[in-house]
């Protein structure tokens, strides 16, 4: 007996202790507490060991947590940072939206003064090249826009309709140097050509000699072209050139309008009532 | 068994302990499941030294996680014990130095043990959970370990060789 246990020693260790354990757990099976010296024991002994363990996992964990939040911090200062530059866009755009109110409110308060009929068109271009001074404009024939049509803005007289396409035009500015706008002078009433320049500048011709022109006086348009009403500004004489022996003196017109800045224009879709040619005097 | 040998596997197997109620608990919710560790030791123990000596080592290997798990005493003891009875079986036919080997007989051995588990729970022993629960449960318990046994076996071999040196 002694030699079979010595010689099935494994076995036999193994088959008392899988019949301790399942001893164990019928016996215990159920029990709500657990009172076994041996696990109280155990449990005393690792629990500083376990305590500091749970230490050095908490701060490790807490370290980890503290990496993961930098990351997470990181993400959310992109993602309110995408957030912000999404909001000044939009603050950029509303701004747009509110100067392009502006302009059209002003446009149409301006509208009645000049013109009955009217559009409104978006400036969407400039002269390609640059010799000559014109703007494309987002309205055409179909909107009622004719070959020739006086061109306004709040500021002033922009120019006349070049060509009308079908959804758009290009205007001929009055700086274009083959354009030209009949004028008088507000405050001395006396009559001219305003017309432009290679420079992109106008200037006034016609203008008599005998005429007592002033730098600063404001040029308008005198409604005799039959292309633009009369009274509207075109600009303000800025030199005067009284050189030479010719009957009329010239002066340089600095446009009212900006033509740099121009973003919306009018269009008149009906020439102005031509006014009465003057009488000449007797 | 050694005295260097034994004293490495006691402390691998507190170690594990260690790690096994303090750091993984903190880690299921991101991997899901606890693998247990000491059955990776249990393992070790069959193959490397299957012995009576082995078997108390396993059995008080067990006690000691009846103590830091589950509420049936005895419960894990069983499973550990049946556990290093089939490994001590296959010792003689598995490479008990390579971590190739072991993760398939941790796997193989954490099914067995989760098969007892349920047979246990079916019977309405060690507690009132269904015993698909408990299989399914002891199951992914045995993955968890085959996947962590590499590492279990580095620590022990190289607590091994810093005991063999001193």
């Amino acid at each position: 007996m002694i030699e079979f246990l010595r010689r099935n020693r494994l076995l036999v260790t193994v088959a008392l202790l899988l019949v301790v354990s399942s001893g164990l757990v019928v016996s215990r099976s159920g029990d709500r507490v657990r009172n076994d010296t041996f696990g109280r024991l155990l449990l005393d002994v690792m629990a500083p060991v376990m305590s500091l363990s749970t230490e050095v996992t908490a701060t490790i964990g807490g370290m980890w947590r503290g990496i993961t939040g930098v990351f997470q911090l990181r993400d959310q200062v992109r993602f309110l940072l995408r957030e912000l530059r999404e909001s000044n866009h939009e603050v950029t755009r509303l701004t747009e939206v509110e100067l392009e109110n502006e302009r059209l409110r002003a446009l149409l308060a301006f509208r009645p003064e000049v013109h009955e009929d009217t559009i409104t068109a978006r400036v969407i271009g400039a002269d390609a090249l640059g010799l000559s001074r014109s703007l494309a404009i987002n309205r055409g024939t179909l909107d009622g826009v004719r070959k020739g049509a006086a061109v306004l803005a709040p500021d002033g007289v922009v120019g006349q309709v070049l060509i009308a396409g079908r959804h758009a035009s290009r205007v001929l500015l009055i700086t274009d140097h083959n354009s030209g706008v009949d004028g008088i002078v507000q405050r001395t009433r006396a009559r001219g050509i305003v017309e432009g320049s290679l420079g992109g500048g106008c200037g006034l011709k016609f203008v008599k000699r005998t005429e007592r022109l002033e730098i600063g006086d404001l040029v308008i348009s005198s409604g005799m072209d039959g292309t633009f009403p009369k009274g509207l500004p075109i600009g303000h004489i800025a030199e005067i050139d009284r050189r030479g022996q010719s009957l009329f003196q010239y002066a340089t017109v600095e446009p009212t309008v900006d033509f740099g800045r121009l973003e919306e224009v009018l269009v008149a879709r009906q020439p102005p009532v031509r006014m009465p040619a003057p009488v000449p005097a007797q | 068994m050694t005295i260097q040998s034994a004293l490495a596997t006691a402390g691998t197997a507190v170690a594990v302990l260690l790690v096994q109620t303090t750091v993984l608990p903190s880690l299921r919710p991101v991997i899901g499941v606890t693998p247990n560790l000491l059955l990776v030791v249990a393992v070790y123990i069959g193959l490397r030294h299957p012995s009576a000596l082995g078997a108390c080592s396993v059995f008080v290997l067990g006690y000691c996680l009846d103590t830091f798990a589950g509420t049936t005493l005895g419960f894990h003891t069983f499973g550990l014990v049946l556990v290093f009875a089939a490994a001590s079986l296959a010792s003689s036919t598995v490479r008990n130095d390579s971590g190739g080997p072991l993760v398939v007989v941790v796997f193989a051995a954490g099914c067995l043990e989760a098969v007892a588990a349920a047979g246990l729970f079916a019977f309405g022993i060690g507690g009132s959970a269904p015993w698909y629960d408990v299989l399914r449960f002891g199951l992914g318990q045995a993955a968890g370990a085959a996947l962590c046994a590499p590492l279990v076996l580095w620590l022990v071999t190289r607590a091994e060789r810093v005991l063999d040196v001193v």
